[in-house]
């Protein structure tokens, strides 16, 4: 299956906004101060934590969004995906 | 992928794409979004700058954890604003979608403001329409770097302002604008400020209605929404066909007899078109509802002295009906809009009721579970709490603890709390009774915690007064 541009933002976009949803509602209940990593707190600031746990997560989405492309897609080539311009 | 014959052809689930030159319009929806694009970026880059009680108005403080919007301090603890403010703008938008169609996409979506800019800026360097598909087709001259240069230069100029101002509502702009001038920024500021010029610059300047038709989920879920009375873009069909080229001193009346419709099939409707579509095919996902083809097909209306509106916003109900403005009016009222009115107005009005009602104290009691409940200076029982008291004021507050529910307890020491402005305090609170007053076992207890400037704002928190054997 070949991937273009257009699917990429197919796949890149929905998973940012996951992952700022999930970043968000991540560091809300949890304060990064309070984290400790294999028993250990990793002293990082709270903004790095926020950044890094964003893109932590949406390089997850991102995987998560490939894969059902790339399984689903691969089904579906020439069927329902094609008729995404259908007309009302 | 190169063909025997050479084109190029790229192989895809979606069609291929070919590069928009959008033809810029003028009319009244055009003023309207110039309106919308001026508006919406005055509060954009307007408001990180706004002072408020000494500080910046609206400031998520994620490094402190505390958003300031206005008179309101948010903690973490308020997530659940957070969601009911989602639910209220999910809410608004299906109210809007179902009564009017597309018009946040149209004017105020964030995705058509920036493209409208940056196609202002891209019109003043490389001409209009014809001139840029031919500046793309021409080879690499002096004139070509200098126009494309140009524009990539104030692209790329607004993309980090926009990042800066992003950037801004995050960190205390001023302190941010002094960073930036001296090369201080933290690295996680620097970041940010460059991977948002860069969103910018990129979804403004190149994907521009790819994002609509592929990226925008909105898109796609927005034919739930509709229904055959919402408000859309629509061309006349029976006014317009059979369309046809004739001359422009064709009697408009005597069209019929020419067998012409009103359309003179000029196919500027389809050149102003930002995502590239034929609005005469019907309505199609595409179409983002920004009405350009109403503006520029007004026009040729105008110049051809037939009556404006062939393209214009209108509902499928009253085009297949032959509806007036006022039975459009009248459909507008139906139940679902209704529905979603009432549950917008109540969950609005929960949320400023809420808003207005906050307590501006949160206390917290935590038993110590180090010193359980013990005997001091033989007379007593005394047991120790931890009371975290969190003042959302902005001002700083003392607070007085009592105690009731066991009849002769009192506070022995760490009954007062003094916190200050936006900030938590903690106290050790040993609350002592005389030993033998109560049977042995655990009492319900209440803490009281009042403000000594206020005596409005107080909370009583329940927690357990042990008494052993």
């Amino acid at each position: 299956m070949k991937f273009n541009i257009a699917m990429w933002g197919a796949v890149l976009w929905p998973a940012f906004l996951g992952a700022a949803l999930a970043d968000a509602v991540l560091f809300t209940l949890i304060d990064p101060e309070t984290i400790m990593l294999f028993g250990v707190h990793p002293g990082v600031s709270r903004p790095s934590a926020y950044t890094v746990g964003f893109f932590v997560l949406w390089i997850i989405m991102i995987a998560a969004s490939v894969t059902t492309l790339w399984l689903h897609g691969n089904n579906a080539d020439g069927g329902e995906a094609t008729h995404n311009r259908s007309r009302r | 992928m190169s063909t025997a014959t050479g084109e190029t052809k790229v192989i895809s689930l979606y069609q291929s794409q070919k590069k928009i030159y959008a033809k810029s319009v003028v009319g009244r929806f055009a003023n309207l979004r110039v309106f919308m694009v001026f508006f919406t970026q005055a509060i954009f880059y307007g408001l990180a700058w706004l002072p408020w009680n000494g500080r910046q108005a609206v400031l998520f403080d994620l490094n402190a954890r505390k958003f300031y919007i206005f008179d309101w301090v948010f903690w973490p603890q308020d997530v659940l604003y957070l969601t009911y403010l989602l639910i209220v703008s999910a809410y608004a938008l299906f109210f809007v979608t179902a009564m009017a169609g597309r018009v946040f996409c149209g004017y105020a979506c964030p995705q058509t403001v920036y493209t409208e800019i940056f196609m202002w800026i891209e019109e003043k360097f490389e001409g209009d329409r014809a001139a840029r598909i031919k500046l793309d087709q021409a080879p690499m001259s002096a004139n070509k770097l200098w126009r494309k240069g140009g524009k990539h230069f104030f692209w790329v100029l607004i993309g980090l302002w926009t990042g800066f101002t992003f950037v801004g509502y995050f960190t205390p702009i001023h302190t941010l604008m002094n960073e930036v001038f001296t090369l201080a920024t933290g690295p996680w500021e620097t970041f940010w400020i460059f991977f948002y010029a860069f969103a910018t610059w990129g979804n403004a300047g190149f994907m521009r209605e790819q994002v609509c038709k592929y990226m925008c989920p909105y898109a796609r879920f927005q034919s739930v929404m509709f229904d055959r009375d919402t408000m859309i873009v629509t061309y006349d069909q029976a006014r317009g066909e059979p369309r046809g080229g004739r001359k422009k001193s064709a009697d408009p009346v005597a069209l019929k007899s020419l067998n012409l419709g009103s359309c003179v099939d000029c196919s500027l409707c389809v050149q102003v078109c930002p995502t590239g579509i034929d609005i005469r095919e019907g309505l199609q996902y595409e179409c983002i509802g920004c009405s350009a083809c109403i503006d520029v097909c007004d026009t040729v209306m105008d110049k051809m002295a037939y009556p404006r509106g062939l393209i214009r916003y209108s509902t499928e109900n009253a085009l297949e009906k032959s509806w007036g403005a006022a039975a459009i009016r009248e459909h507008m009222l139906r139940p679902r809009i209704l529905i979603y009115f009432a549950v917008l107005v109540a969950l609005v009005g929960g949320l400023t009721a809420s808003l207005v009602l906050r307590n501006p104290l949160k206390v917290d009691v935590i038993r110590d579970q180090r010193v359980m409940a013990r005997e001091v200076e033989g007379r007593y029982i005394e047991n120790i709490y931890k009371l975290n008291v969190m003042n959302t004021a902005e001002r700083a507050q003392r607070f007085v603890v009592t105690v009731d529910g066991l009849p002769d307890a009192q506070i022995n020491r760490g009954g007062l709390i003094a916190a200050d402005s936006a900030s938590t305090a903690a106290s050790s609170v040993a609350v002592r009774i005389p030993v033998d007053t109560v049977k042995p076992g655990s009492h319900t207890i209440h803490f009281k915690v009042q403000s000594e400037q206020d005596a409005a704002i107080s909370v009583t928190e329940k927690t357990v007064f042990l008494v052993p054997r």
